[in-house]
């Protein structure tokens, strides 16, 4: 991810973060960084937890995502951090930190493959396409009901980087939620009142 | 942050209210049509119908009649008003930032995202805008919340915290799962490890969101087993709307 300033303070040694690098225990602690995390990672992570306290809270993720040239909005934050943590608490740990910063690289590729143009933003029917590479079967109705929520005035309207990536988290997350509680034989989902709240407000509350 | 006013401002729910008398309907439009500058024909319209205190409706509010401009007869005056107020170029809709106003006028500013499910739950059909009956539906339904606020915000701080929110959600019918509940509030959580609570606009924000969905999933269970069954793309379809950014 471009712009990621390296810290300009290297750890000393006796790292405040029980999972570095050399740590072969890393896997079973609860949250450090995985084996082989590239260096960089680590200090992207060191880098935006401002208040050192070990953990990436919202808006610390937000000032660091914003840097990097594109004002994330808070709520593609939240999304962000439901998605690898599973919790609504809006805290990331190194090894959550480190799945998302994976996700956004690969998502990065995928955004700028289809960014023909080059113009910072993917038109709305490239966006299709776009689902497809990352695995997604979007109905055609679907899409349509997405492009009314985004484009309000009626002109056609391209996602920039931030709603592209809130588009993708949301019906990705939405997706995985269906095929928990997806029977196999019909393709037909069954929820109670309860499993349904569950599964959707993240979504709608981030 | 503005100062709570307790005083409703919305009209109270029909068995609650108390007409008044021609004479305070009257100073209060007097302050609004001398502040507001509305079009003398529609002045004359309204004044003369407080003047003849004839026509009142089965729930005591006076028959706003021809001038009504598509309201239906027996609609509170304040509703038309407000609704006439905003919709300045007189085409009988308004728009999502005429709503805002609305609102602001009569009760608090709205954050526009509140504003925004309040358009979509009372819209009809694929429009971007309200006309005058989905207007005083959605107006009556937020008195409805008013007086529920201020019924379970016991201690009267002017904020409803978690316990208060179920007891709320519950006594308009909303059987909502504590799990379900702590998700909701976390929306409102600053991480500054104090209690959650909500002001007014959060908690119709809230009480909206499980209207809403609860709405859309008992239109799957139609036999009421607690249990729907969806397809893919009914599934997106539901919940996609309430994605409102």
């Amino acid at each position: 991810m471009a712009g990621i300033v390296a810290s300009p303070n290297p750890a000393p040694f006796g790292s405040v973060f029980p999972g570095s690098n050399a740590n072969p225990f890393a896997s079973l602690l609860p949250s450090s960084f995985p084996t082989g995390t590239p260096q960089h990672i680590v200090d992207a992570f060191r880098y935006s937890d401002k208040d050192g306290n070990g953990f990436i809270d919202d808006q610390e993720l937000k000032a660091v995502l914003s840097t990097c040239n594109h004002g994330f909005s808070l709520r593609t934050v939240h999304l962000l951090m439901y998605s690898f943590t599973a919790t609504n608490t809006r805290l990331m740990g190194p090894k959550e930190f480190t799945q998302m910063f994976t996700s956004l690289q690969q998502w990065r590729d995928v955004f700028e493959k289809h960014d023909r143009d080059r113009n910072g933003k993917i038109e709305f029917h490239e966006l299709q396409q776009t689902f497809q590479t990352l695995g997604l079967n979007v109905p055609t109705a679907v899409l349509n009901l997405l492009l009314l929520k985004y484009d309000r005035s009626g002109k056609s309207l391209a996602l920039d980087y931030d709603k592209f990536i809130e588009c993708c988290i949301t019906v990705k997350g939405l997706t995985n939620k269906f095929k928990e509680n997806e029977s196999a034989a019909t393709g037909l989902a069954t929820f109670n009142y309860e499993s349904f709240l569950l599964s959707v407000l993240p979504f709608v509350v981030a | 942050m503005a100062t709570y006013n307790y005083q409703p401002s919305a009209p109270s729910m029909p068995e609650n209210y108390a007409p008044d008398p021609p004479t305070s309907l009257n100073s209060s439009s007097h302050e609004l049509y001398g502040n507001h500058g509305y079009s003398q024909s529609a002045n004359q319209g309204v004044q003369s119908n407080y003047g003849y205190s004839s026509s009142y409706s089965s729930y005591g509010y006076p028959n706003v009649g021809g001038q009504s401009g598509g309201f239906a007869p027996g609609t509170h005056p304040e509703i038309v008003r407000s609704f006439q107020m905003v919709d300045k170029n007189r085409s009988g809709f308004i728009e999502e930032r005429e709503l805002e106003e609305a609102l602001s006028m009569n009760y608090q500013k709205f954050s526009l995202r509140t504003v925004r499910l309040l358009m979509f739950l009372f819209k009809k059909g694929d429009s971007l805008k309200i006309g005058p009956n989905e207007f005083a539906a959605l107006w009556n339904c937020l008195g409805e919340w008013r007086a529920i606020f201020e019924r379970f915000d016991k201690d009267r701080s002017g904020k409803i915290d978690l316990t208060e929110l179920r007891d709320a959600l519950y006594s308009l019918g909303y059987a909502v799962p504590p799990s379900v509940l702590q998700v909701l509030m976390s929306k409102y959580d600053n991480g500054s490890g104090r209690r959650v609570e909500l002001n007014f606009d959060s908690f119709v924000e809230c009480g909206m969101i499980v209207k809403g969905l609860t709405e859309k999933f008992k239109e799957k269970d139609k036999r009421y087993t607690g249990s729907a069954t969806l397809t893919y793309d009914e599934f997106l379809r539901m919940i996609i709307p309430f994605l409102i950014p």
